[in-house]
């Protein structure tokens, strides 16, 4: 039997979201200290991150706060195929990335930015304009998201004012950002990856003990509908499994946080990071399915939960009885989410604003100044984050803005990494027109339809200009060219 | 309630030797940040993706199908998540190895 809700006391919520923020801060200056000494360690590690930091790192920046709570809500909404559905894309979507960064990297050794590359790579300020300014909405949004999904587990369980959490929770997490840059974000990302893959597991075999094992979860799962129990179901992939799957690709190859950390992870290490970091992220979301098959089971209504399947999770976990200690560890692992991710795109966030915001407005900034300002942005952005959030703005209109963004990009920027033919045309306009057609078709049409009108059109507008220019890019020619004269790595080495 | 027993205690196992390797992370970290040494680029020796990227893309649907079979396997998907956290151990062990070889 289900319980009364029964709020857990506010003041062991504070307790939790500040005292990790304290913990969190206390390993920043520690790392501040130790490792950071110039521009170049800040926003690059010196180009030192090893392989544990770098899978840790990974795993953390890609487990979202709604990560946690949006896998209960599919398996809770389609039973295991939409568990299947929001898991594999997940991880495919990581280690996708370890082919390309390591061509990129190949290509650009020494590279820092995705909008640095495109700039030099298509000679082109607009487009690596457009990269920049799609790139930060990205970290902006996930940002935005992380936070939607801390404030929806805190309010859950503990009843906590959401303009509060958010407030408190930026702060805390600008604070310890500001600190100590790249490798602030990939040892506490990798602390934080430890606080969420060992309290889940136990949190989830606790709830199974308490609700008397998951046959009865299996049985009346067979009963209610035996399609809960297949992952053979095809309206799952039609209804969101297809758009999920394209807006994680997108995602992942339109975030600069893992772009900064494959410039950044030693080269030895670099295919391994992201083959290691999917493949290990994979039972998070699995774990936290789980959650959702209880809820089915138990045959939780819409209505119970507000309307909202992202909120099976934690209505689960403060329903079945469970002691307050393990409800404060769900809550804690949620927390750990939010504040990685967060940190992530805060640290991707300075190396944006750095190299392709402030050296190309302020080709004569110091080194000094370019270090501090670089900081500043991170504050700037938490601010900007705090006032989209205050002012209420529809957080599903923001997941579906952030989503199609992503998608838009997506190929245009395989394209500049492997195509010869690419040109800045083609990336700029194929982003453009993508975004234009793409965001009207989705409005008339629906999601499916629009984020696969986003995806064919920025692949047909490059590839056909591509086609069309009898330019073809000599990658060998220009990684040679970059040995020689790097500008934004002796820029920073300099400012170093 | 023995599974959950048996994870808690396994957690706490876990998170000591995590941490450990954390810590010894964060110190060679350290004293490699003042060496001037760079790694070297030998990109063909690095470029080595093969088919065993796809282990764990089919483990993981693997794991989701054994859902279905019989609910005994539900307790596996957790004790699944403590692996991950060895695996994280296992690439810091895998890079104090390549640091000492190398």
């Amino acid at each position: 039997m289900l319980q009364e809700t029964q709020f857990l006391s506010p003041t062991l919520g504070w307790a939790l979201i500040v005292g990790l923020g304290i913990f969190l801060t206390i390993i920043a200056i520690t790392v501040r200290l130790k490792l950071v000494r110039n521009t170049k360690d800040y926003i690059i590690a010196n180009r030192k991150v090893g392989l544990g930091f770098s899978v840790g790192a990974v795993i953390a920046v890609w487990t979202w706060s709604m990560a946690i709570v949006m896998s209960a809500a599919s398996a809770y909404t389609w039973g295991l195929s939409g568990l299947l559905w929001f898991t594999i894309p997940n991880g495919i979507a990581i280690i996708l990335l370890a082919p390309l960064a390591l061509r990129l990297r190949k290509v650009v050794p020494n590279g820092y930015t995705i909008p640095d590359y495109i700039r030099s790579r298509l000679s082109s300020g607009f487009a690596a304009a457009i990269a920049t300014v799609i790139m930060l909405l990205a970290l902006l949004f996930s940002i935005l998201i992380n936070l939607k999904g801390t404030v929806l587990v805190t309010s859950a369980v503990f009843d906590l004012k959401p303009a509060a959490v958010l407030a408190v929770v930026l702060v805390i997490v600008t604070v310890y950002s500001y600190l100590g840059g790249l490798w602030t974000s990939a040892i506490t990302g990798t602390i934080n990856t430890l606080l969420i893959l060992v309290p889940l597991a136990v949190i989830v075999l606790f709830a199974l003990a308490t609700i008397g094992g998951p046959e009865w979860v299996f049985d009346s799962l067979a009963k209610k509908n035996p399609e809960y129990l297949s992952i053979f179901n095809h309206e799952a992939a039609a209804a969101f499994g297809l758009t999920l799957a394209l807006g994680l690709l997108g995602a992942s190859v339109s975030d600069q946080s893992f772009w900064q950390k494959a410039w950044a992870v030693k080269p030895r290490h670099l295919s391994r990071t992201f083959i290691w970091g999917g493949a290990l992220f994979y039972p998070i979301p699995i774990i936290a399915g789980i959650l959702g098959l209880i809820g089915l089971g138990y045959g939780v209504s819409l209505a119970d939960i507000g309307g909202d399947s992202a909120s099976i999770g934690p209505y689960i976990i403060s329903h079945i009885g469970l002691p307050a200690v393990i409800v404060a560890l769900y809550v804690f692992v949620v927390l750990n989410c939010s504040y990685s991710s967060i940190d992530g795109a805060f640290s991707a966030i300075s190396s944006l604003v750095s190299v392709n915001v402030l050296m190309p407005l302020f080709p004569r900034l110091g080194g000094k100044a370019l270090f501090t300002l670089t900081k500043l942005s991170i504050v700037l952005f938490g601010i900007v984050a705090g006032i989209i959030v205050m002012s209420g703005w529809d957080f599903v209109s923001l997941v579906l803005l952030a989503q199609s963004l992503n998608a838009s990009i997506l190929v245009p920027l395989l394209l500049a990494i492997t195509w010869r033919r690419t040109t800045a045309a083609g990336f700029s306009w194929g982003i453009i027109l993508a975004v234009v057609i793409g965001m009207t078709v989705r409005y008339f049409y629906g999601e499916l339809a629009g984020i696969l009108t986003i995806t064919g059109v920025s692949a047909i507008v490059p590839i056909t200009l591509g086609l069309l220019s009898k330019r073809h890019f000599d990658f060998q020619a220009y990684a040679r060219q970059l040995e020689a004269n790097n500008y934004v790595d002796q820029r920073i080495s300099s400012a170093s | 309630m023995i599974y959950a027993i048996v994870a808690a205690l396994l957690a706490v196992l876990i998170s000591v030797v995590y941490l450990y390797y954390v810590y010894d992370g964060i110190q060679r970290a350290s004293r490699e940040i003042d060496s001037t040494a760079e790694e070297s680029y030998d990109w063909a020796s690095y470029t080595r993706i093969n088919f065993k990227v796809l282990n764990s893309i089919i483990g993981s649907i693997v794991l989701i199908y054994l859902l279905t079979v019989a609910p005994i396997f539900w307790y596996l998907v957790p004790f699944a998540g403590l692996a991950a956290a060895v695996g994280v151990i296992t690439a810091f062990i895998i890079e104090q190895h390549s640091a000492d070889a190398g």
